[in-house]
This record gives C-alpha cells, sequence and structure tokens, in this order.
C-alpha cells in the first residue's frame, strides 16, 4: 500500500513552512488594510472636518 | 532561393504589397486613425517650435520673425548658479520617486495576491486607488492642513503633547521626504493593478507544483512570482527612466509654494522653467531647457533599452 511517509525532519519543516506561511499571510493582511486605511485619511479627515463645522453657520 | 529585382521592380513590388496591406487592414487602419491624428496634433507639429530654441523670442516678430541667437539660450541654462543644484536635484528626486514607485506597489500587488477574502481584497483595492483620482490642488491643501504652522494638525498634536508648534516648512530635505512619501500615497494603489494584472497571468500550476515540492509563499514569491512579472517590472523601469528628467513641477510648487527656504533641494528643473516663467518670460530659454530635457529623456530610454536588450532581452522596449 502505498502511503506519504512522514519522518520526523519532513514533519519539522511541515511545520516550519507552515509557519511561515502564516506569517506572510498576516502580513500581508496587515499591509493591505493598513495602505487601505491611509488611503482613506483625506476622506476622514473631510468628514472630521464637516462635523467640527458649527450647524449655526 | 532569394529573387534579384531590379530597382524600379523592387520599388512596384514594394508599393504593391503597401496597397494589398492597406486593402486587407484597412478596417483596422482605420481604426488606428484617431490615434495616428491625436498624436501628430499634440506631439508632432508641437515640434516645430523647438526652433524657439535658438531664437530670441518677442512676440511682435513672432517665431519665424524673431532673431536667431545661436545656441546662447542653452549657455544661458549652463552657465547659470541654478544648473548644477537643479540637475542634482531633479535626478534626486526621480531616481527616489523610480525605486519607490517601483518598490511600492510591487510590494502591494504581491501582498494584495496573498489576500484571499474577497470582500477585503475588493474594498482594499478600491480604497487604495482613490488617491490617484484626487488633484494635487485638493492633496496640497490636506498637506497644508495638516502642516500649517498656526492651523495645522501636526502642530495641534504638538501642542496637546505639550510640545512648541514647529514651522515644518523650513527644512528642504525633510520635504523630500515627505514630497515622496505624498506621492507614493497617491501613486502606488494605482501602480499596484499593473503588477497584480501581471501576477494572475502566472499559471497556478505553477504553484501547485511547487507547494507539491515543498515551496513555502515565500519561496513561491521568489521563484515563480517575481520571475514570472520581471519582464513587466523591468519595462516600467525602462519607461520610468526616460522621465528620469522630468518631474512634476506643478505638484512641487503646490505642495511648497513661494517658500525659497525649500528650494535647495525641491528645485528640479521643471519647477526652475516655472520660476523663469513667472518672473521675466523668456519663451526662447524655457524652450531650450524643455529641449534639453527631452534629448536627456530620449539617450537615458536609448541606454537603458540598449542595456536591458544585452542583459535580459524579453524586458527591452525595441
Amino acid at each position: 500500500m502505498n502511503s506519504i511517509k512522514i519522518n520526523n525532519a519532513n514533519l519539522e519543516k511541515h511545520v516550519k513552512r507552515s509557519f511561515s506561511d502564516c506569517v506572510w499571510k498576516w502580513t500581508s493582511y496587515a499591509i493591505v488594510i493598513f495602505f487601505a486605511l491611509i488611503c482613506l485619511v483625506p476622506f476622514l479627515l473631510v468628514i472630521i472636518i464637516l462635523s467640527l463645522i458649527p450647524q449655526n453657520l | 532561393m532569394k529573387v534579384a529585382f531590379s530597382k524600379p521592380m523592387e520599388r512596384k513590388r514594394k508599393q504593391n504589397s503597401f496597397v494589398k496591406e492597406m486593402k486587407t487592414n484597412w478596417v483596422l487602419y482605420l481604426m488606428a486613425l484617431p490615434g495616428i491624428a491625436f498624436f501628430f496634433v499634440f506631439n508632432y507639429l508641437p515640434m516645430g517650435g523647438i526652433i524657439m530654441a535658438f531664437k530670441e523670442f518677442n512676440f511682435r516678430d513672432g517665431i519665424f520673425g524673431s532673431p536667431w541667437v545661436g545656441f546662447s539660450n542653452f549657455r544661458f541654462f549652463f552657465r547659470s548658479a541654478a544648473f548644477p543644484s537643479v540637475i542634482y536635484n531633479t535626478l534626486l528626486l526621480s531616481s527616489l520617486g523610480i525605486i519607490i514607485g517601483i518598490i511600492v506597489p510591487l510590494y502591494l500587488a504581491l501582498a494584495l495576491n496573498e489576500v484571499h477574502h474577497k470582500m477585503v481584497r475588493r474594498v482594499s483595492q478600491s480604497v487604495m486607488i482613490f488617491p490617484n483620482f484626487i488633484s494635487a490642488v485638493a492633496v496640497s491643501v490636506i498637506v497644508y492642513n495638516i502642516f500649517s504652522y498656526k492651523f495645522g494638525v501636526a502642530n495641534q498634536i504638538r501642542g496637546r503633547l505639550g510640545l512648541d508648534p514647529r514651522d515644518w516648512y523650513t527644512n528642504s530635505l525633510e520635504w523630500v521626504v515627505y514630497y515622496l512619501i505624498i506621492r507614493t500615497w497617491k501613486g502606488a494603489g494605482y501602480s499596484s493593478i499593473v503588477y497584480l494584472a501581471a501576477i494572475t497571468g502566472i499559471s497556478p500550476e505553477l504553484y501547485e507544483s511547487a507547494e507539491i515540492d515543498g515551496a513555502n509563499r515565500i519561496q513561491q514569491i521568489r521563484y515563480i512570482t517575481l520571475p514570472g512579472i520581471k519582464s513587466t517590472i523591468v519595462i516600467l523601469f525602462v519607461l520610468a527612466v526616460g522621465r528620469i528628467f522630468t518631474t512634476d513641477a506643478g505638484f512641487i510648487w503646490l505642495l511648497i509654494g513661494d517658500r525659497p527656504s525649500l528650494l535647495e533641494y525641491m528645485d528640479t528643473i521643471d519647477t526652475y522653467v516655472f520660476r523663469m516663467v513667472r518672473g521675466t518670460p523668456n519663451v526662447g530659454r524655457t524652450t531650450a531647457i524643455g529641449l534639453l530635457q527631452s534629448i536627456s529623456c530620449l539617450i537615458m530610454v536609448l541606454v537603458v533599452n540598449w542595456i536591458t536588450r544585452k542583459v535580459y532581452p524579453e524586458g527591452a522596449i525595441f
């Protein structure tokens, strides 16, 4: 019967790979969301400025 | 076997093949016509104005009536005190802009490619493109509202922290950094689309086989993604180098305004021309500088393209 043999060395490699993949994945998410938020700054500023203008003006 | 034709026969054969080509693909040529007309009217016809670079232009005599002055307009620029600093600043801003303008969008595209959550991907991609559509004037107003001495957000924050307000418009080198950050903020999202499109063109089978071979994501990026988009990166680099002697004078001026303290590193060829035009307009001199810029850019493109053709032929433009 053919089966996938995972020895200790392979297992270690597999665990390491999964960890680095995970780090890279979440770093990518963080970078994308961070940059998207930075791109939103002027729009947020406009909203803040508009909200600060007195209503009776 | 090559058939030898006499000269008149050769000419007739060429004419026939041209007519045949036009008859066969006339629809395609008709489609290309508006584009050809656009480039002819806006890019080739104005080239006649180059003549002004060799004349002491005055409005009374017009382009053809103004007296010839040879290369004196060029000599004026080479001998002006601002020449070395203007060239240095242009190259500094442009080369840093090219490097950052390639690295940041590329990194963003790689990161976006990793985001598999549909909504996060779509929303963030759309939001990243927004700044590209904000006009330079609006961006400069935002920047002024951040750095203004009296009303700026930066000084308000300093005040809240118990620090004295700071005049942000004094250090020229600082503004090189601000300029690059603002430019990157404005254009990186939009530029990343090109790289993302190139990345999506890579066959997914390559990634699958790499995964089976035990490659992690970083290795997949290093050995599949980056080589896969290498030609796109190189072409965009060559095109960017073609603009190395030009900067966005309008944007720079909108950012720094008429502040002589910031000119040390922010005065580029284009802002220099802009200041000349605003002062005592000398059309001949400004045309000469513009012509020099164009020739320098052309030489740069030819040299970089020649090097690319030797090193990496797939990335060469022509």
